[in-house]
């Protein structure tokens, strides 16, 4: 007995079978009738052919209805024998895979991937024809949002083996919310709905709980299923970031810095890596053992590397640098990418206004004493220009790295737009009080257009006695690099006079401070730029601060301008899976290239808009070359993965369920098929049959193809005047 | 009306060579180029006869009696005029063609764009009485209906064409044609042996035309038979499902023209055949005519066979 799982679609069918009828009715009615003298001899004619004809005719509309007749079956789910419970309930499963970047991770049976889509696989196998399935991936959650679950219970099955691990970060939370958003559809109502989630549910996927749609009240609840969580094997140790840099005030041929942050991701144990760092402009690998103790998070290593000398080494100057260590847990995040800028000089914008008191040391303006921080050697490593606050502009920022504002009451709402400009493409901006200024009312426009997270005082407070300067111990970031050295030198310093910084000393943001008077140095990054932006709460002049004076002026202004390097050569970088910004002009591809700088085989070029910005996210780590439209290499590029999405680490799994129980019922896979869907004890599933209907319905239409050309009669179009004439006396006469 | 709308000059000049002769004795009232059944006092000798009593003493052939000393009969062959009977098939067969009007080939109505094949038997009669006119044969036309319609007197008077042509130009093309009917109207009004011309599409049963011909076999005519038919009617080069309308009434059929394209033509043939076997079974000749060409090389073809055959006949 043959049974349909939408009896409404095979009525619907039944009722088309008349389609071919009612078209040859249709067609019949606008035919104009022709004039004709030798009627006899028609009649005569039409009737030797009648019989064969009138067979022809019905064989073809036999054949037609009878297609159209499977066409409409093969949609409706048709399965054959009634061993399907008449209480039984269609299921409408939505299968969320977790196939982003965590999914990578190297299991005992397989990556992660592969036993959620083995799990998911079982799932959809389960469901009985008629029910639906929709697959979400979390890597692309808004592809399926909005359109309805599918009967293609194969189709599914084919999407979940097509499936394959990326480096892009992903995005569980999204991707159950548009599953929750699959199952709310119209055509799943009156269906058991399920979720079933296929993931490892590690960090990487699983960052945040942020909140789930919640069903209307009237619905049933949404039975939700997680994967068995496999269990988490061997450490996971990564290449946090990798700084590739020439030291700021260094000559310009001097041999770059490689700066490697390996991290702990997963496990506690001692752990011993060798980092390797590769690059063809390399003369040989650099190589460190790093090994990180018991409890130790991460540890920063520098690679000593030299560079081929020679013009090759000089024309790919700004190629990328890689470094890998040994694979563990999870393979991709064991290497990363870098940008190995070019040795050019800082270039450093000064906005003071001069003065003509003098000379002598006691004279020095405050723009004075950074510009001689800045270029203490000669020649000078940074070259610096002073600009007057009334000419300060854009073009004065142009090609500069660095700007350093001593004046910031003389500028105005355009000028202050500007420098936002001016962070936002990469640049660091650096502000500090002007020193004869006792009210400061530029901190309102510091938080307004430069984005500061704090307010600061309008008056300079004076301290009741000089306070020492201590530094913030930071791995990395500004001032890192002279950590070592930094309690010193600091310690030699003090402030007598400073605005006040709402920010507490232990802020991330902080970098000197005056204990029990605040920050006297921090730093952020406004929202959506690529510089950062430094405030100095005292100015630099002996009034305010002995700093000037002091030796720590010198190396902390140098490590502000490699700061401004750094950031500058992070526009050559981006993340697996976002836009990718280039901020050079001309650039319309980005092209992969393997890590000796050739082209990579296979490898996708990612084309780059006007705008500098890629068409497409960017879904592969690695080198890649900018190319302008003549296909000359400009320079080279860097995606790396992010960390964070390729974290191993294991979610807390009672925080992840009851995050998913704000969507509907938590539930083990195996009980939610067996018990709650309604499946009568003893009975099975009804054999599919939609596959054959459509192998036949296709057959049919090839014969009805074979028969309608057959008995079309059809031979060579009549040529010549007769053909047409008789057409001409068929218009008259319908005149 | 212009006499040249049915006569073309390429007509003509491919007429020119060749004469309207009577394949069988034909009784005229004037002297004429055909055979008569009438011996006597003609110009042309035929045979001698043994004088008997009471002939003619004037047609006495002295010189044979004065060499044999016997009385011999002079007798001659009688030529005479030839009678042309024209009729024409003016049912509503007739007007159905397909062939766009060229300049020159005229066309018997007012408003109409197609050569139909009434256009092209009127043409072909007209040809013909021109011939037999100009060679003083007497002519005449009737068309051919239910029964006979419109009808010239016999003449050879001259400007009688032209009244033929008129005839022909202003009888409306309806109806049914009844073959018997009309022969046995234009039987009755022709005492003389003659050369009768039947021009017509032949939609006809084949035993309703041997029976006219049959009469007309009786009382000794000669008779010509034109079958005009259209292109399309021979061809049938449709690729349609479309209702054919008969231009005499028929009901309205659905044809399949592609389908039934094969057995028309079979049917067609067959028509063709049994039309022949019968015509030449009375020694009558059929001529088709194609709507699409040119009367000129049909009738030409015609008049170029019965010249031959006389030619033999003499000898």
């Amino acid at each position: 007995m043959i049974g349909f799982a939408s009896p409404g679609l095979a009525l619907a069918g039944a009722l088309c079978v008349g389609l071919p009828v009612l078209v040859h009715l249709l067609l019949r009615r606008r035919r104009r009738p022709y004039e004709w003298a030798a009627m006899d001899l028609l009649r005569e004619a039409i009737r030797r052919v009648e019989r064969r004809r009138r067979l022809e005719r019905w064989l073809l509309l036999a054949v037609r209805c009878l297609v159209v007749a499977l066409a409409a079956g093969a949609i409706a789910g048709p399965f054959l024998g009634s061993v399907i419970a008449p209480e039984r309930r269609a299921r409408t499963l939505a299968v969320v895979v977790d196939d982003g970047a965590a999914s990578n991770e190297r299991l005992a049976t397989g990556t992660a991937l592969s036993v959620s889509v083995a799990a998911a696989k079982e799932m959809v196998e389960g469901l009985a024809p008629g029910d639906r399935v929709a697959i979400v991936r979390a890597t692309r959650p808004a592809d399926g949002a909005g359109e309805p679950a599918s009967m293609d219970l194969s189709g599914a099955v084919r999407r979940l083996d097509a499936l394959s691990s990326g480096e892009t970060a992903g995005d569980l939370a999204s991707a159950v919310a548009s599953a929750c958003a699959i199952l709310a559809h119209p055509d799943g109502a009156g269906t058991v709905r399920e979720l079933f989630v296929a993931s490892a549910l590690r960090e990487g996927s699983v960052r945040a709980f942020p909140p789930l749609p919640v069903g209307r009240g009237d619905d049933e609840p949404v039975r939700v299923s997680v994967m068995t969580t496999p269990d988490a094997a061997g450490d996971n140790v990564r290449i946090a970031s990798i700084r590739a840099e020439r030291p700021a005030g260094a000559a310009t041929d001097a041999a770059p810095v490689v700066k490697v942050v390996v991290e702990r991701d997963r496990g506690d144990a001692a752990v011993t890596r060798t980092v390797r760092v590769l690059g063809p402009t390399l003369a040989s690998p650099g190589e460190r053992t790093v090994t990180l103790s018991p409890g130790e998070r991460a540890r920063e290593v520098t690679v000593p590397v030299v560079e081929r000398s020679g013009g090759d080494a000089v024309r790919s100057a700004s190629r990328a640098i890689i470094a890998t260590i040994e694979p563990d847990a999870q393979p991709i995040d064991d290497a990363r990418t870098a940008v190995l800028a070019a040795t050019e000089r800082v270039r450093a914008v000064i906005v003071d206004r001069r003065t003509f008191d003098g000379t002598g040391i006691d004279r020095l303006s405050q723009g004075d004493w950074i510009a001689r921080a800045l270029a203490p050697a000669d020649p000078p490593a940074v070259d610096v220009v002073t600009v007057d606050p009334a000419s300060f502009d854009a073009r004065s920022c142009a090609a500069a790295e660095l700007a350093v504002v001593t004046q910031p009451q003389l500028l105005s709402d355009a000028q202050w737009r500007v420098l936002s400009a001016f962070v936002e493409r990469g640049g660091s901006c650096v502000v500090l009080p002007a020193a004869r200024e006792r009210v400061h009312a530029w901190t309102r426009a510091m938080r307004d257009v430069l984005g500061m997270p704090w307010q600061a005082s309008v008056d300079a407070v004076e301290l009741p006695a000089p306070a020492a300067i201590e530094a913030v111990r930071r791995e990395s970031g500004t001032l890192s690099a002279i950590m070592a050295e930094l309690p010193q030198l600091a310690g030699a310093v003090d402030v007598s006079r400073m605005l006040r910084l709402d920010v507490s000393p232990t802020d991330a943001s902080v970098v000197l401070f005056a204990p029990g008077a605040g920050a006297v140095m921090s730093q952020w990054s406004p929202a959506g730029a690529r510089g950062s932006v430094t405030l100095f709460t005292v100015a630099m002049d002996p009034s305010w601060t002995t700093i000037p004076l002091k030796p720590l002026m010198v190396p902390a202004w140098q490590e502000v301008a490699a700061e401004a390097r750094r950031r500058a050569g992070s526009g050559q970088q981006a993340t697996v899976g976002s836009f990718a910004m280039v901020d050079r002009p001309g650039i319309t591809e980005l092209r992969p290239v393997g890590i000796d700088g050739a082209p990579l085989a296979g490898g996708r070029a990612v084309p780059v808009g006007a705008g500098g910005r890629t068409v497409a996210p960017v879904d592969r780590s690695g080198a890649y070359e900018m190319a302008d439209a003549q296909g000359e290499s400009r320079g080279a590029f860097a995606v790396t993965v992010d960390p964070a999405a390729c974290s191993v680490r294991p979610s807390d799994p009672g925080r992840a369920m009851s995050w998913l129980a704000t969507v509907g019922t938590v539930g083990e896979p195996g009980t939610e098929r067996d018990a709650g869907l309604g499946i009568a004890s003893g009975s099975g599933p009804g054999m599919a049959i939609a596959g054959w209907m459509l192998a036949a319905c296709l057959a049919l239409a090839v014969l009805e193809s074979v028969l309608a050309r057959r008995f079309s009669h059809a031979r060579p179009a009549a040529s010549g005047p007769v053909h047409a004439a008789v057409r001409i006396a068929a218009g008259r006469a319908a005149a | 009306m212009r006499a040249e709308q049915y006569l073309a000059p390429e007509t003509l000049a491919q007429l020119g060579p060749f004469e309207v002769r009577a394949k069988r004795i034909a009784e005229g009232v004037m002297s004429g180029m055909h055979r008569s059944p009438y011996q006597g006092l003609a110009v042309e000798f035929a045979e001698h006869r043994q004088y008997v009593a009471g002939d003619p003493v004037r047609h006495i052939d002295w010189k044979v009696f004065g060499r044999s000393d016997k009385l011999y009969l002079k007798r001659f062959q009688q030529e005479t005029n030839l009678d042309v009977h024209l009729l024409v098939d003016a049912s509503g067969s007739m007007r159905f063609g397909t062939l766009g009007l060229k300049e020159g080939w005229g066309g018997t109505r007012a408003g109409n764009v197609r050569w139909t094949k009434f256009d092209h038997a009127t043409a072909a009669a007209a040809a013909m009485a021109f011939m037999a006119l100009s060679q003083r044969d007497r002519v005449s036309v009737s068309m051919l209906g239910a029964g006979i319609g419109a009808s010239t007197r016999c003449s050879n008077s001259q400007g009688h064409w032209r009244a033929v042509v008129q005839c022909l130009a202003t009888h409306a093309v309806e109806g049914k044609a009844d073959l018997g009917r009309s022969v046995d109207e234009l039987l009755a009004r022709t005492p003389h042996r003659a050369m009768v011309m039947i021009v017509s599409d032949f939609l006809m049963p084949v035993a309703r035309v041997r029976d006219a011909l049959a009469r007309l076999r009786h009382r000794g005519h000669d008779v010509v038979l034109l079958r005009t038919l259209d292109r399309a009617e021979l061809r049938f080069d449709l690729d349609e499902e479309a209702p054919f309308e008969g231009l005499e009434g028929e009901p309205t059929v659905e044809v399949d023209a592609r389908a039934v394209r094969e057995a028309y033509l079979q049917v067609l043939d067959e028509d063709e055949r049994a039309l022949e076997r019968t015509v030449r079974g009375f020694g009558f000749d059929l001529v088709r005519l194609d709507t699409h060409d040119s009367v000129g090389p049909a009738l030409a073809a015609l008049l170029a066979r019965r010249e031959r055959m006389l030619a033999g006949g003499m000898r």
